[in-house]
C-alpha cells in the first residue's frame, strides 16, 4: 500500500511541476492568478515528492529510500511528458485521481503497516 | 550557461559520433539488461523442475551435501552449493570435474536426491548478453566496458549541449510537429529524465568491468608498486592459496558448521557454501549469505571443516573503503533493492534509454541527409532499424525457442544462442534488403509483439504454474513472467500500430509533396512543420 501511495505521489509531483507553467495546462488560468498558480503548484510538487520519499523511507533504509522514489519519478515523469500530448484528458485525469487516492492509500498503509 | 558556437559544435560532434559508434551495441546491452532485471523470476519460469517449494528449515544441510556428493564420481577439490533465494527453487551445485578447469552446474533434486544438469539458459544468456560475455569471445566483455565509458562521454557532452535550457527539455514533447521533431523531443525528454539512471548504470557498469584494469595505473604512484596491497584495498584480503591435498579426515556436520558460522557472524542470512578440499584434513567451508541491516550487505565465515575453527570473517563491518564502494556499485547496478515493483520501474527506464540511443542515431541521420544523402547514411539507417527493432524480435524469438525446444535435448543451449544470433542477423538482412524502409520499424516491432504473445501459450506445455494453469498450481514468478510477456507483447503491438500510422502519414505527405511542391498551405506544411535542418540551435538546443 505504501509503495503504491509513493508511486502515485511521484506522479502527482511531476504533474504539478508540469502544470506550474499555465501555458502547459489544457484549461485557462486567469492571468492575474499566474504567480499564485505557479507558487501553489510548485509547493504541491515539492510536498508530494517529499511525502513520496518519506513513505518509501519506511520501506527502505539509508540512501535507497531516496534512490527508489527518484527512479519512480524519472519513469513516471517520462511517461507523463510523452503521453500528455497524445491523451491529455487521461493523463490530467489520472493526476487528479492520484491527488485524491495517494493520501488515502498512505493513511491506510501507515495504519496497517 | 551558453557555450560558444565552436565549443557547442565540438561537443555536438563528440556527442553525435560517440553515440553513432556505440549506440547499437549499447541498445542491445540495455535491452538485455531490462529483461535480466527479472533474472530470478525467469529462472523459475524457464525450468519446471525448480517450480516447487524450496526445501525449508535450518536443518538438512548435511543431507543436501550428501545428495550432491552422491551424484559425483569423486568429490571435486573445489565446489559450491547455492541455496534458492525465495519460496521456490532448488539448490544448485557448481563444480569442476577432477582434472579439468571446466565448471559444471547441476540442480540438486531434493526429492529424488539426483543431480540434474542445468539444461536451460535463457535467463543466463540474457544476463551475459547484458555485458557481452561469451566464453568463445572473451574480449567482448572488455568492449562492453569501453562502451560504458563511451556512454558516459556521450552523456557528459549531451548535458553540456543542453545545459542552457535543460529544464525546458523536461517538459517538451511535440508529436504533431513532424517525425524529426518527434524523435528529437523524445531523445531529449527521455535523455534528460533518465539522466541519473543512465549515469548510474554507465558508471557502475564501467567500474564493474574495467575496475580491475584501471587499478594498475594506481599501483605505482599510490601504493608504491605494491600490487598485493592495492588489490587488498580494492578486492579485500587475498584468497588463501590452495595447497596440496591433505590426508583424509572426517568433517563436522554441515548443519553444525552452519550454526558456528551464524554464531560467528550474527545477522547472516544463509545463501550458500563454498567447499575446498572436502573430506581432507585441510578442508574448509565458506558459509556465505546476506548480512541484514546493511545495504547490499554480504558476508562469509570461513571454517576448518574437521573441527569448525573459524579461520576468517568477512562482512561490511570488516571491509575496506574500496570494498564498500564496490558493494554499493554492485548493489545499485544489480538492483538489489525494492523488489519486483522497483525492477519494473528500472526496466522502463532501461527501455527509455534504448529509445534515447536509437532516436539519437535517427537525429544524426536526419542532419546528415540534409547535407548529403549517401549510401553510407542509407546503410546506417537500415542497420539502425535492423538492430534496433531486430533486437526485440531476437529476444522474443529466444523466449519462444526456449518453450519450443525439448527440455532434455542435449544441444538445447547452443540452439538457443543460435536462434538469437540468427534472428538478429535475419532482421538486419531484412532491413538491408527491404524496398520500403519506412515500414520496417512497425513490421519488426509488431513481429516481436506477436512472438511474445505466443511464449506464455507455449509455456503451458511445460508447466501448469503459469497463466494458463489452474489456480491451485500457479506460482507468482511463473504467473508474473507470463503476464509480463503478454503485457510487453501488447505494448509492442501498440507501438507497432502507432509507427504504422506514422509511416502511412509520411507516405501521404510524400505523395502530396510530389503533386503539390512544399509551400504554405500544403499537406506537408501542415503535418511536418519541423524547423529548418541547417539551424542547430533551433532543432537541438
Amino acid at each position: 500500500m505504501l509503495e503504491l501511495a509513493s508511486l502515485l505521489l511521484t506522479y502527482v509531483a511531476f504533474a504539478a511541476l508540469h502544470a506550474a507553467n499555465p501555458a502547459r495546462v489544457p484549461w485557462r488560468v486567469p492571468e492575474t492568478a499566474h504567480r499564485l498558480w505557479r507558487a501553489a503548484l510548485r509547493l504541491i510538487a515539492v510536498g508530494a515528492f517529499i511525502m513520496a520519499i518519506a513513505l518509501w523511507h519506511r520501506l527502505e533504509a539509508s540512501a535507497l529510500g531516496l534512490i527508489v522514489p527518484l527512479s519512480i519519478l524519472m519513469a513516471s515523469a517520462s511517461l507523463f511528458v510523452l503521453l500528455v500530448p497524445l491523451a491529455p484528458r487521461l493523463m490530467w485525469g489520472l493526476a487528479a485521481l492520484c491527488l485524491v487516492f495517494a493520501p488515502t492509500l498512505a493513511v491506510i498503509g501507515l495504519r496497517h503497516g | 550557461m551558453k557555450l560558444s558556437p565552436r565549443a557547442f559544435q565540438t561537443f555536438w560532434d563528440v556527442h553525435a559520433w560517440t553515440g553513432v559508434v556505440a549506440a547499437l551495441l549499447l541498445h542491445i546491452m540495455f535491452l538485455a539488461g531490462a529483461v535480466t532485471l527479472f533474472h530470478e523470476q525467469i529462472e523459475i519460469w524457464e525450468e519446471p523442475l525448480v517450480q516447487r517449494t524450496a526445501p525449508a528449515g535450518r536443518d538438512g544441510k548435511q543431507r543436501l551435501l550428501d545428495q550432491a556428493l552422491a551424484g559425483l564420481k569423486a568429490p571435486p577439490e573445489q565446489f559450491s552449493i547455492t541455496l534458492p533465494d525465495g519460496p521456490h527453487g532448488l539448490p544448485t551445485l557448481n563444480y569442476t570435474e577432477p582434472g579439468t578447469e571446466t565448471w559444471s552446474s547441476s540442480w540438486i533434486d531434493t526429492e529424488t536426491g539426483k543431480l540434474v544438469p542445468l539444461r536451460e539458459q535463457l535467463s543466463e544468456f540474457l544476463y551475459r548478453l547484458h555485458f557481452l560475455s561469451h566464453p568463445s569471445v572473451p574480449w567482448l566483455y572488455y568492449v562492453a566496458g569501453v562502451l560504458a565509458i563511451a556512454m558516459l562521454l556521450a552523456i557528459a557532452t549531451g548535458v553540456l549541449i543542453h545545459l542552457k535550457d535543460i529544464v525546458r527539455q523536461f517538459h517538451q514533447f511535440r508529436p504533431g510537429k513532424g517525425r524529426r521533431v518527434l524523435w528529437s523531443d523524445m531523445h531529449k525528454v527521455l535523455g534528460v529524465m533518465g539522466l541519473p539512471f543512465q549515469v548510474l548504470y554507465a558508471y557502475s557498469g564501467a567500474m564493474i568491468i574495467l575496475g580491475g584494469v584501471l587499478l594498475f595505473p594506481f599501483v605505482g604512484p599510490v601504493f608504491g608498486g605494491d600490487q598485493a596491497r592495492a588489490e587488498a584495498v580494492f578486492e579485500g584480503p587475498p584468497e588463501p592459496a590452495a595447497g596440496p591435498l591433505g590426508a583424509p579426515a572426517n568433517a563436522l556436520s554441515l548443519d553444525l558448521l552452519t550454526e558456528r558460522a551464524e554464531a560467528a557472524l550474527p545477522g547472516l542470512s544463509l545463501r550458500g557454501y563454498i567447499f575446498s578440499h572436502h573430506g581432507r584434513e585441510d578442508g574448509t567451508v565458506e558459509v556465505w549469505g546476506q548480512v541484514h541491516r546493511t545495504a547490499f550487505g554480504q558476508g562469509n565465515v570461513r571454517l576448518r571443516a574437521r573441527d569448525g575453527a573459524v579461520l576468517g570473517i568477512e562482512s561490511p563491518a570488516t571491509e575496506s573503503a574500496g570494498q564498500a564502494v564496490k558493494r554499493w556499485l554492485y548493489g545499485l547496478h544489480f538492483a538489489q533493492y525494492g523488489g519486483v515493483f522497483v525492477r519494473a520501474v528500472l526496466a522502463l527506464l532501461a527501455l527509455g534509454t534504448c529509445a534515447v540511443l536509437l532516436t539519437g542515431n535517427w537525429i544524426w541521420l536526419a542532419r546528415r541527409e540534409a547535407s548529403r544523402d549517401g549510401l553510407g547514411n542509407r546503410l546506417f539507417a537500415r542497420l539502425t532499424v535492423g538492430t534496433g527493432a531486430g533486437a526485440f524480435v531476437a529476444v522474443a524469438a529466444l523466449f519462444l525457442a526456449s518453450r519450443l525446444l525439448p527440455l532434455d535435448w542435449a544441444p538445447r543451449k547452443s540452439a538457443e544462442e543460435l536462434t538469437f544470433v540468427a534472428v538478429l542477423a535475419a532482421c538486419i538482412a531484412w532491413a538491408l534488403a527491404a524496398r520500403r524502409g519506412a515500414d520496417l520499424w512497425w513490421q519488426q516491432i509488431g513481429l516481436a509483439g506477436l512472438l511474445l504473445f505466443l511464449s506464455p501459450l507455449l509455456a503451458a506445455r511445460w508447466s501448469s504454474a503459469g497463466l494458463f494453469g489452474s489456480r491451485a498450481t500457479r506460482i507468482p514468478s511463473v504467473l508474473g513472467t507470463d503476464l509480463a510477456l503478454l503485457v510487453t507483447g501488447i505494448g509492442l503491438t501498440l507501438v507497432a500500430w502507432a509507427l504504422r500510422r506514422l509511416a502511412r502519414r509520411d507516405t501521404l505527405v510524400s505523395a502530396s509533396a510530389r503533386v503539390n511542391p512544399p509551400g504554405p498551405g500544403t499537406v506537408r506544411d501542415a503535418l511536418d512543420s519541423a524547423p529548418p535542418l541547417a539551424d542547430p540551435e533551433a532543432t537541438d538546443a
